[in-house]
């Protein structure tokens, strides 16, 4: 039977925002979110992977000293907020896995394991450092914002996902900024925490290296995905400890929508928005039809750093729009194009 | 329609006035027209208060602030326009013999601050600054016009503004051509002081019947002669989203009603009020309005003409002589008032006829002759 671990609610998504330093606005500023194209507001994938790795200890499951150990988070969907979670696992001693569920759909998924081989020091671009105290108030506030079980004191494992809250110490902290994607168009893919000489406590101090992997591409239902690790390396006087891992997805660019306007059958008019009824008053009901993506340019200008245009559209209708950052040219032809930030805007033929 | 008469006007200074205000605005305001117009409030049959913003307190609070005498109250709301649409109401109401005398009182003070270009934006607009901006580039595009010649409106505007106690904008030195250009750009080619501060404030008229004026003592009154209210007409390459305002030939249409109801012609009118909120605007509103044949109001522009002396040296009439929307303030349901108040001062100064043109968000354009009173 699979443990219920409820929803996460945005309490849950401000207080891990604070706790881990993700303050990623997609996920909790509806107007950002809605602008990257996103139906609603979701966790982090950290949050509730914490949740999972903190059930996982709950039950049982334990972060091994004796040996080397790895800990896989996957992630395969996002979590909308108020969306039930469920969490199966399966907890051994030498490997515990589990999955978390929400609407009949995987979320998360779970490896933590006994592994024979130490991390071993990697290298890459943008290379960055810090020292790393592991203090007790930081870990104590990270604790709660992922249910960790049991009181945190001096000593104490902290939670594996805590590492997170290197972007406290990090020169430049932002891990999206780290990789250069577009950040409206980003998800965290995988996270893997690769430990020896026994978990992260409170009171250790790590140096910390950090870099940016090499960059991949898969071919994904969408189109093309780019995946990147940033990987932080934390070494103490016996050497690498841990290699902190997360691998960064930048999602393929949605390809625009045409728009949607009305069409006349009675004069070949075209009309956008999308309206019921004919303009001359007769009533007559017009037809849905699909907006020309490309026109000539009537006119433009730029107010507040972003620029606006009319488009006369080759069906006949003159659009007001945004247009893509740059220089314009009155009577050259433009074509609709999607920003970065998901909203439409056209562009330079 | 029996003659219609504003019998007084009144207007507190345009400007910035603190959340709360607007009782004593609109008192001020109405107390100033009425007193002009030598009448109290409880000689009112009906009360129009045209406004705006969505929290400026609303007129029948603010009537009883003059008087709790269960007179006739009317709310006019056409944006930028309302002004405008509550003197076209008291018309229509005086006009029709439904009503002897109305307050109109035009009033813009929210009780909270809350920016009326924002709201615009709300209903899906583009801010403002920006379709004025594409106006002004279309023009600059097709007819060679240059940033100059929207600086020379503007500045004339602000010329104006300097002899008028109620601007908004009051400037100590003389505002040049080169001051306009070399002012903040906010939308190219549109600097700051090509555009409206916006700001708050109040005006009224008293509108009436003949007799009512002659009981009243008419020395002042002028005769508000037509009101014409144009919406949008659709034509091919008209802007259903985002365009604040339809094209620029509302205006050209809504000029042309007002001069076939009244039977008078671009000649007779020897001053004009219009939605300059925008310099760009006023240049299309000397072609729009009748007063220069497409593609010629740069040049006469560059003459002096729609200046002072306009009417003495080129038969043509002097524009925004308050200071317009651009230097005398643009508060929302008062502008329209202003622009009245305006027109009954340059009339009993002497001048014959006058034309208010204003633009409401959505939209419509209002156009208003007025006239010196026969036989004074």
């Amino acid at each position: 039977m699979p443990d219920r671990l409820g929803a996460v609610h945005l309490a849950d998504v401000v207080r891990y925002a604070g706790a881990s330093g993700d303050l990623n606005p997609i996920h909790y500023d509806p107007a950002f979110n809605r602008a990257a194209g996103h139906d609603g507001l979701f966790a982090m994938g950290a949050l509730h992977g914490g949740w999972l790795v903190s059930h996982v200890v709950a039950e049982g499951a334990t972060l091994p000293a004796d040996t080397p150990w790895s800990l896989r988070l996957r992630y395969h969907g996002i979590v909308p907020l108020g969306l039930d979670l469920e969490a199966e696992s399966s907890v051994g001693p030498d490997r515990t896995t589990a999955v978390l569920t929400g609407g009949g759909e995987r979320k998360v998924g779970l490896d933590l394991a006994r592994v024979d081989a130490p991390p071993e020091a990697g290298a890459g671009r943008d290379e960055q450092r810090c020292t790393f105290p592991v203090e007790l108030g930081t870990a104590k506030r990270f604790a709660e914002a992922v249910r960790w079980p049991g009181p945190l004191g001096p000593g104490s494992p902290v939670p594996p996902t805590y590492l997170s809250v290197l972007s406290f110490w990090l020169p430049d902290p932002d891990p999206i900024d780290r990789v250069r994607f577009d950040r409206a168009r980003t998800l965290l893919g995988e996270t893997s925490i690769h430990v020896t000489g026994g978990p992260v406590r409170v009171g250790e101090v790590f140096e910390v290296r950090e870099y940016v992997g090499d960059e991949r591409v898969r071919e994904g239902r969408a189109g093309e995905m780019r995946l990147v690790d940033l990987v932080a390396e934390l070494s103490d006087d016996t050497g690498l400890r841990v290699a902190y891992r997360n691998t960064f997805i930048l999602m393929p660019p949605r390809a625009p929508e045409a728009l949607t306007g009305s069409a006349d059958p009675e004069t070949g008019q075209v009309f956008y928005p999308v309206r019921a009824l004919s303009v001359d008053g007769r009533l007559r009901p017009l037809v849905e039809s699909a907006l020309a993506t490309e026109g000539v340019l009537y006119s433009w200008t730029t107010y507040a750093g972003a620029a606006y245009g009319q488009v006369d559209l080759d069906d006949g209708v003159r659009l007001q729009v945004r247009l893509a950052p740059g220089e314009h040219r009155i009577g050259e032809r433009y074509r609709l194009g999607a920003s970065p930030d998901g909203d439409r805007w056209f562009a330079h033929a | 329609m029996r003659d219609v008469m504003v019998l007084g006007t009144g207007m507190v200074p345009f400007g910035r006035y603190a959340p709360g205000s607007a009782r004593r605005l609109a008192v001020d305001a109405s107390v100033s027209a009425l007193s002009d117009a030598g009448c109290a409030f409880a000689d009112l049959d009906a009360f129009v208060c045209g406004s705006a913003h969505p929290l400026t307190p609303r007129g029948v609070y603010l009537a009883k602030e003059l008087g709790v005498t269960g007179l006739a109250v009317l709310h006019a709301e056409h944006a930028s326009a309302s002004g405008l649409a509550a003197m076209h109401l008291a018309w229509l109401g005086v006009g029709s013999g439904a009503y002897e005398a109305v307050l109109v009182l035009g009033i813009d003070c929210p009780e909270s601050e809350q920016s009326a270009l924002e709201i615009i934006e709300g209903e899906g607009n583009l801010p403002a600054p920006a379709l004025f901006a594409m106006w002004a580039n279309r023009r600059l595009h097709d007819r060679g016009t240059t940033p100059r010649h929207l600086a020379a409106v503007a500045a004339k505007n602000w010329n104006y503004a300097r002899d008028n106690p109620y601007a908004a904008r009051r400037a100590a030195e003389p505002i040049t051509v080169e001051k306009v250009l070399g002012s903040r750009m906010v939308a190219p080619p549109l600097t700051s002081m090509m555009c409206t501060p916006w700001g708050e404030g109040a005006a009224a008229a008293v509108v009436c019947s003949a007799e009512f004026a002659a009981r009243h003592g008419a020395g002042g009154a002028v005769r508000m002669r037509h009101s014409h209210i144009e919406s949008e007409t659709y034509s091919p390459g008209h802007v259903f989203q985002g365009a604040i305002v339809g094209p620029p030939d509302m205006s050209r249409r809504a000029a042309a009603a007002l001069y076939e109801a009244t039977g008078r012609g671009p000649s007779d009118v020897d001053v004009v009020q219009v939605h300059d909120a925008f310099a760009i605007e006023e240049l299309y509103y000397y072609e729009l309005l009748g007063f220069a044949g497409d593609g010629e109001a740069e040049g006469l522009l560059g003459k002096g003409a729609f200046g002072p002396g306009s009417r003495e040296r080129f038969g043509l009439p002097e524009f925004s002589t308050h200071g317009g929307l651009i230097a005398g303030g643009h508060p929302g349901g008062p502008t329209g008032l202003a622009q009245v108040h305006e027109t009954v001062r340059q009339l009993r100064g002497g001048r014959s006829v006058g034309l208010c043109h204003m633009l409401g968000a959505g939209s419509v354009a209002i156009t208003q002759l007025y006239e010196r009173a026969r036989g004074s």
